[in-house]
């Protein structure tokens, strides 16, 4: 998978909000249980949590482990930070960073 | 004439109470161009010609360091530079997309714009490379991702 498939597999995986707080959960408490997610998340099925669970994984934001016969979850920034760290706001970083350096350069007089 | 500008871009500008003549100083020499266009990451190489290279380096939050650029293909003095903008090494990518720095005089000064185009050229999904580039990313979707990740920073240096 390149980069950029995996970045549009992360934009798609977070924009749901059910998965956000999903997250959000592991975040607070490093390893979690199908059913402690699911109780979590009163309003939605079962099979619905273990969906949106299947989504964050295949975006590799979550990892799961089988201990007996238990699936638990833990959270995996990683492709967080590299879309946070990323070309995107970089792009934005510089273009605005440096057209006011340069305005303030040329109108300052400093070269 | 400049190059055209492709279809899906994203633009920056800035407004400067100065001629072009007088803000393309900035624009001739790497020394110069590292003052201000090395703002928020390095330029290490930056060859005034068509053909020239440019070569920019920044740090990734994981400590390693990323490289991009490529070749110069418009270069007019007073008026426009544009070069190739693809990682180094490529993601693969079909062909690279365009940064494009252009002068146009406005309102007794100049008109700076910083324009990342043609991304079409990338060829995979260019339509949603785009939407993230230009629409993807409200205040609030940043916002939520730098949450996440300034959480997690901690655990990171432990």
């Amino acid at each position: 998978m390149s980069p950029r498939t995996a970045r549009t597999d992360t934009f798609a995986a977070i924009a749901d909000p059910n998965r956000r707080a999903m997250l959000d959960l592991l975040l607070a408490r490093p390893e979690r249980n199908v059913g402690d997610i699911a109780t979590a998340f009163p309003k939605i099925s079962r099979a619905a949590v273990s969906k949106h669970l299947g989504v964050l994984r295949r975006a590799k934001l979550v990892r799961s482990r089988k201990r007996g016969r238990e699936q638990y979850y833990e959270l995996n920034p990683q492709p967080l930070v590299d879309i946070h760290d990323g070309w995107l706001r970089k792009f934005e970083e510089i273009a605005e960073a440096s057209l006011q350096r340069l305005k303030e350069r040329v109108e300052n007089e400093e070269a | 004439m400049g190059i055209e500008i492709g279809v899906l871009a994203v633009r920056r500008s800035i407004h400067i109470k100065a001629p072009p003549e007088r803000v393309w100083r900035e624009f001739e020499s790497l020394e110069k161009m590292q003052a201000w266009f090395g703002t928020g990451h390095r330029l290490l190489r930056y060859e005034p010609r068509v053909g020239g290279e440019v070569l920019l380096e920044l740090d990734w939050r994981d400590g390693s360091i990323r490289r991009f650029g490529g070749p110069i293909v418009v270069f007019e003095p007073e008026r426009e530079v544009t070069f190739e903008q693809d990682w180094i090494p490529s993601e693969g990518i079909e062909e690279p997309s365009y940064i494009t720095l252009r002068l146009t005089p406005a309102l007794d000064g100049t008109v700076v714009e910083l324009f990342h185009h043609s991304i079409e050229r990338e060829g995979g999904d260019y339509s949603e490379e785009h939407r993230q580039l230009e629409h993807g990313w409200s205040m609030r979707q940043l916002d939520a991702l730098a949450n996440i990740v300034e959480a997690w920073a901690p655990a990171r240096t432990e």
